[in-house]
C-alpha cells in the first residue's frame, strides 16, 4: 500500500471509530434514562405486573349437639400432585395411584407423561387415601395439605334437614350451614406473591402471607339421642302407615329450645345430590299445614283467657250445625255429642267436638279470636335460626266471611307450621309465655370463647297463667277420658291433643288425604317437653289417635328417661281409681309423691 | 526468515470476555424457561456451551490461517452463501420459526444462511473494494457491483422475511464503502434507494407497520404491539443502578419474550443494572477500537476492508439490538453478537472475530522489515 492511501484509510477507520463512540454514547445516555430516569417507576409498574394473590381457605366451624357430638366437621384433607419430569414410570405408578384413588389409569398415565412441571392428579381426598400414597414413595408424586378440608357430618340423616349441606367449595347450600355459613366460613387469608407469567410463584420477589381466621362453630340446642330417637319414630310410623311425610319437634317448654326436630323425607347430606331436592327441605318450618283439632287448644285460649267464655259455660250439644250456607258436623274420630242436652268448654276439646268449637269460635268473635292468634305469632314467623321459615296463614277478619271464623274454631281454613305450633302448645305448658324457638344455644370462636350466646327470649306473654292452667287440665282430660284415653305411660301424666285433618292440596281438600297430628306435653303435672307428632297421608288409619300417639307416646318416655324424669303416679299409672283423688291433691299441694 | 507477528491478543481477550458473559446469561435467563419446556434448566446453557466450543475452535483455526488466502476463496464462499439462501426459501427444506423461514435443519443442527451470508458478503466485498487502488471511487467497476451483490443478499433475507439481518447486511457495506472512499453522493443515493424499499415494505402489512411503529408508543397496545418493548423497559426499569443481581431476574420467567435471544440485553440491565448493562455496552465499544486498530495497521488492502468490515457488521448488530431493546428504534429483531443463545450466530462471529485477529498477524513478511515499514506508515 502505497503511504498516501495508507494514510487515507487511517483517517476513514478513525471517523467510522468515532462514529461507533457516538453511537455507544447515545445508547448510554438512552440506557441511563430508561434505568435511572424512568427506572423506579418502570420498576413499580413490573412489581405490579408479577405480584398475584392466592386465596388460603379457612376451616370451617363444627356443628355440634348441646353435648358436643359432632353433626357437621371438616377433616383434614389433602392433594396429590405430580411432578411429570421426576416420574420414572408412568404406567406402573399410574397403575397403582388408579387402584388407590379409583381413577381412569389410562388417564392418569396420559396426565403422568404430560409435559408439564406440576399437575394436580386429585383434589380433597381424605388424609388416609394420601398417607397410603405417602408410602407408596412413587417418584414424582406427592401429596399436600389442603387448608379448606372435606366436609363430612358423622350422623348421616340424623336432624339433615335442620343442619343442611355444603357445595363443592364448602359454602353453605342448606338448613344451619346455609343460615350460619358467613360464621362457619370464618375469613379466608391470601398469598401475594411474585409470580411468573403463568401465575406460578417465582423464588424472588415480595410474598405476603394474610393468615386465614378458622370459622365459628355452632352449640344446638338439639340432644342427639333425643334426635335419633325422634327420627326413628318418624321413620317406623311413616313406614307402618305408608305415609307420605311426617315431622316430629321435641320442645322445651319452658325456654323454647328444640331438643329434637325430624323430618320424613330426609337425606344423608355427605351424599345430598343422591335425594330430590324435596327431601332436603326442612318442612317443619318451611310448610304451613291445616291443624285441624289441635288448633281447638287455641279457640278455648282465646275464649277462657278474654272472659268471653268461662269453664262452667255450657253450649248446647249437636253433632251438626249450619253456618254461613255451610253444614259442620262433628268428625268420627271425636267422640259423639248426641246424646248430652249440653257440653263444657272441656268437653269439647277432650272430645274434639268439632260443632262445639265452632260455636266457642262464633262466641268469641272475630276481633277476639284473630288477637289470640296474633298473640301466639301465627301470623307471621316463629324467628328460629333457621332459613326459609314461613309464616302461618291467618289471613285478616275482614277477609274470615262465611263459615270461616267457625272452621279456624277448629283448625280448618288456617294454616300454621309444625313449629309454630309447638311453640304455641310450649307457652301453655310453661305457664303462658311465648318463648322464641331456639335450634342455636352457642357461637364458638375457634379458641373457645363464646361469641354469642342464644339465651331463652320470652316474646310475650300470650295467656295468663290461669288460663294455661285451665287450657293443661283440659289436654290431660283428653288423655284421660277424651280421644287420646288410650294412650298412657307407666309413672308419669300425660297432656296432650289429637288431630286430623284434610290435607289442603293446591287450595282444595282433596278427599282422603289426611294429615294425622298429637301435641302432647310430659310430664303434665310439671310440664316440660312438648311433643308434636304430624304424619301426612296415612294409609290404613288417619285418626291423629291411631297414626300419631302412638309416636308420641313412645318418645315421651325416651324424653323422660333422657332427661331423667322420674316416674310419679304410680297410682294413676297403675290405675287404682281410689288414687285418683290421692293424685289430684298431691298436684294441688305442688308436691311430688315419690314411689318407694 | 518469514513470519507473522502474534495476534491482537487484548481482541482475543475481548472476544473471551463477552462469549462467558454471554453464556452465563444465557444460562440465567434461559433457565426458568427451560425448565418449564423441558425441565432442565440447563437446556440451552449445554448447547450453548456446545457451539461456544465450535466458535473458539473455528477461531482458533482462523487465527492460524493467513486470511490473505480467504481472497481467492470469496466469490465461491458468496455463491454458497447465496445458494443457501436460496434453497432456505424452498418451502419444506427451510425450517419456520415465527412466521420467517430462516433456519435449515440438519440432521443434528440446524442452523441460519443468513449469518453466514454477513461474513461471506463481508469477505466478497473486501476483495471487490481491494481489487483497485481508488477503492470505491469508481461507481461503475466498484459501487454498483457491490450494491448489486448486496441488493441480491438483501432480497434474498427479505423474503424470508428477516428485515433485521438485511438491514445489518446493507449497513455493513455502506460501512465498508464509506472506508473505501466512496463519494458522499454515491453514498446518498444509494441511501435515497434502500430507504424506498425498506418503508414499502413496512408499510405493505398492517401488521408490520404496527409492530415496527409500536416503539413511538409501547402503551397503546400494552398486551400486543407494545408487549416486547414495555417488558423489555420493566427489565430494564427494574435493574436501576446496581440490579437486582446475577439470577434474580424476574421478567424471564415468561414476561418477556426472547429473553434468552434477541432481548438478552434487557435481562443484563435487569440483573446488572446500568453498570453492569454499560459496562457491556463499553466492552462492545473496545471491541469496535480494537477492530478498527487491527484495520489501521493492516498489511494490505484486503485486510483493512475485510477488518472493517468484520468490525462494523458486529459493532452496528450490538448496537441496533441494544438500541431496540431500549426502545431507541423499531423492534427489528438481531441477536446480540457473543451474548445472545443462538449457535450459527455466535459461531459465525467467532470465526470472524478469527479472521479479525489472523489479519491483525499480517502478512508472512520479514520481521525486521515489517518494524520499520510500519514505523515508516506511522
Amino acid at each position: 500500500m502505497k503511504d498516501k492511501e495508507r494514510s487515507a484509510f487511517l483517517v476513514r477507520a478513525l471517523v467510522i471509530f468515532w462514529a461507533f463512540f457516538f453511537f455507544a454514547a447515545m445508547l448510554a445516555a438512552r440506557l441511563f434514562i430508561v434505568q435511572i430516569h424512568q427506572g423506579a417507576g418502570l420498576a413499580a409498574n413490573a412489581g405490579e405486573e408479577h405480584l398475584a394473590q392466592f386465596p388460603l381457605s379457612a376451616r370451617r366451624g363444627d356443628i355440634v349437639d348441646r353435648f358436643g357430638n359432632v353433626f357437621s366437621t371438616s377433616l383434614p384433607s389433602s392433594a396429590i400432585f405430580a411432578q411429570p419430569a421426576g416420574v420414572t414410570e408412568p404406567a406402573v405408578e399410574s397403575k397403582r395411584l388408579a387402584a388407590i384413588l379409583r381413577m381412569n389409569a389410562g388417564a392418569l398415565q396420559r396426565l403422568l407423561s404430560s409435559k408439564t412441571t406440576f399437575v394436580y392428579v386429585a383434589r380433597n381426598v381424605p388424609q388416609a387415601v394420601a398417607a397410603r400414597i405417602d408410602a407408596l414413595a412413587l417418584p414424582g408424586i406427592g401429596t399436600s395439605d389442603e387448608p379448606m378440608g372435606i366436609r363430612v357430618q358423622p350422623q348421616s340423616r340424623a336432624a339433615s334437614t335442620v343442619v343442611g349441606f355444603t357445595g363443592v367449595d364448602n359454602q353453605g347450600l342448606s338448613g344451619l350451614e346455609y343460615r350460619f355459613n358467613e360464621l362457619l366460613s370464618g375469613k379466608p387469608g391470601k398469598v401475594i406473591q411474585a409470580t411468573d407469567a403463568a401465575r406460578r410463584p417465582i423464588p424472588f420477589g415480595r410474598r405476603t402471607v394474610q393468615p386465614s381466621q378458622a370459622g365459628a362453630s355452632l352449640v344446638l340446642t338439639i340432644d342427639r339421642s333425643l334426635q335419633f330417637a325422634a327420627d326413628e319414630v318418624l321413620r317406623s310410623t311413616v313406614a307402618r302407615f305408608h305415609a307420605a311425610d311426617g315431622s316430629i319437634i321435641i320442645m322445651r317448654a319452658r325456654t323454647g329450645e328444640v331438643m329434637a326436630l325430624a323430618n320424613w323425607p330426609d337425606f344423608d347430606p355427605n351424599r345430598y345430590a343422591a335425594s330430590p331436592s324435596a327431601a332436603w327441605k326442612n318442612q317443619a318450618v318451611t310448610d304451613p299445614y291445616e291443624p285441624g283439632s289441635t288448633f281447638k287448644l287455641i279457640t278455648a285460649a282465646a275464649a277462657l283467657d278474654s272472659g268471653k267464655v268461662s269453664l262452667a259455660d255450657t253450649f248446647p250439644a249437636r253433632d251438626s250445625i249450619e253456618v254461613g250456607n255451610r253444614i259442620i258436623h262433628n268428625a268420627d274420630d271425636g267422640l259423639m255429642a248426641s246424646g248430652h242436652a249440653s257440653e263444657t268448654l272441656d268437653d269439647i276439646v277432650t272430645f274434639s267436638h268439632n260443632v262445639g268449637a265452632a260455636q266457642v269460635a262464633l262466641r268469641v268473635g272475630k276481633r277476639t279470636m284473630y288477637e289470640y292468634i296474633r298473640r301466639f305469632d301465627f301470623d307471621r314467623e316463629t324467628r328460629i335460626d333457621l332459613p326459609g321459615e314461613s309464616a302461618g296463614i291467618v289471613g285478616t277478619p275482614d277477609d274470615w266471611w262465611g263459615s270461616r271464623l267457625a272452621t279456624i274454631g277448629f283448625g280448618q281454613g288456617i294454616s300454621v307450621t309444625p313449629l309454630a305450633l309447638a311453640r304455641a302448645y310450649c307457652s301453655i305448658a310453661n305457664g303462658g309465655l311465648l318463648m322464641r324457638p331456639l335450634i342455636v344455644r352457642y357461637v364458638v370462636a375457634p379458641d373457645g370463647h363464646v361469641l354469642r350466646r342464644y339465651d331463652p327470649q320470652t316474646v310475650r306473654r300470650a295467656i295468663s297463667s290461669q288460663t294455661s292452667a285451665a287450657l293443661l287440665a283440659m289436654l290431660r282430660d283428653v288423655m284421660k277420658r277424651g280421644t287420646g284415653k288410650g294412650i298412657t305411660m307407666p309413672g308419669y301424666a300425660l297432656a296432650g291433643k289429637t288431630g286430623t285433618a284434610q290435607m289442603v292440596i293446591d287450595g282444595a281438600y282433596a278427599g282422603g288425604a289426611y294429615t294425622a297430628s298429637f301435641v302432647g306435653i310430659v310430664p303434665a303435672d310439671k310440664p316440660q317437653y312438648v311433643i308434636l307428632v304430624k304424619i301426612d297421608r296415612p294409609r290404613g288409619a288417619y285418626y291423629g289417635s291411631i297414626v300419631a300417639a302412638p309416636a308420641f307416646q313412645t318418645l315421651a318416655g325416651t324424653v323422660m328417661w333422657r332427661e331423667g324424669v322420674t316416674p310419679r303416679h304410680a297410682d294413676e299409672a297403675f290405675g287404682a281409681p281410689a288414687a285418683a283423688a290421692n293424685t289430684a291433691a298431691g298436684e294441688a299441694t305442688g308436691k311430688p309423691r315419690t314411689q318407694p | 526468515m518469514l513470519e507473522r507477528r502474534s495476534p491482537d491478543l487484548v481482541l482475543i481477550g475481548i472476544a473471551g470476555l463477552l462469549t462467558a458473559i454471554g453464556i452465563v446469561m444465557v444460562f440465567s435467563a434461559s433457565s426458568a424457561v427451560a425448565y418449564t419446556q423441558y425441565q432442565d434448566t440447563t437446556y440451552y446453557l449445554k448447547r450453548e456451551l456446545l457451539w461456544a466450543g465450535v466458535g473458539w475452535a473455528a477461531l482458533f483455526a482462523a487465527v492460524r490461517f493467513d486470511y490473505a488466502k480467504l481472497r481467492p476463496l470469496a466469490p465461491l464462499m458468496f455463491a454458497i452463501a447465496v445458494a443457501l439462501l436460496v434453497v432456505v426459501l424452498v418451502p419444506h427444506i427451510g425450517t419456520v420459526s415465527g412466521g420467517a423461514r430462516r433456519w435449515l435443519s440438519l440432521r443434528f443442527v440446524s442452523f441460519e444462511p443468513s449469518e453466514l451470508a454477513k461474513l461471506a458478503l463481508v469477505l466478497f466485498i473486501a476483495r471487490l473494494l481491494s481489487a483497485r487502488a481508488d477503492g470505491a471511487r469508481s461507481f461503475r467497476s466498484v459501487g454498483f457491483p457491490v450494491l448489486f451483490c448486496v441488493g441480491v443478499c438483501f432480497v434474498l433475507v427479505m423474503r424470508e422475511p428477516d428485515l433485521g439481518t438485511a438491514l445489518m447486511l446493507l449497513l455493513t457495506a455502506f460501512v465498508m464503502l464509506f472506508a473505501a472512499g466512496a463519494r458522499p453522493v454515491h453514498l446518498l443515493l444509494e441511501a435515497c434507494t434502500v430507504v424506498p424499499a425498506v418503508l414499502v415494505f413496512i408499510y405493505g402489512s398492517p401488521y408490520r407497520r404496527e409492530r415496527f411503529l409500536a416503539f413511538l408508543h409501547p402503551w397503546k397496545d400494552p398486551t400486543g404491539t407494545g408487549y416486547h418493548i414495555i417488558q423489555s423497559l420493566y427489565a430494564l426499569g427494574s435493574g436501576g443502578l446496581f440490579g437486582l443481581g446475577l439470577g434474580q431476574s424476574r421478567q424471564k420467567f415468561g414476561y418477556l419474550p426472547a429473553q434468552h435471544t434477541d432481548f438478552i440485553f434487557s435481562i443484563i440491565g435487569e440483573e446488572l443494572g446500568f453498570i453492569g448493562a454499560a459496562a457491556v455496552l463499553v466492552t462492545f465499544l473496545a471491541f469496535t477500537y480494537r477492530g478498527i486498530r487491527i484495520a489501521m495497521q493492516a498489511d494490505d488492502r484486503f485486510g483493512f476492508y475485510l477488518a472493517v468490515g468484520i468490525t462494523a457488521s458486529i459493532t452496528l448488530q450490538a448496537f441496533i439490538n441494544v438500541g431496540v431493546v431500549t426502545s431507541s428504534w423499531p423492534v427489528t429483531g438481531v441477536p446480540l453478537p457473543f451474548i445472545s443463545y443462538g449457535g450459527t450466530s455466535l459461531a459465525t462471529t467467532l470465526f470472524a472475530v478469527g479472521i479479525l485477529a489472523s489479519i491483525s498477524r499480517g502478512r508472512r513478511q520479514r520481521v525486521a522489515a515489517l518494524d520499520i515499514s510500519r514505523r515508516k506508515a506511522s
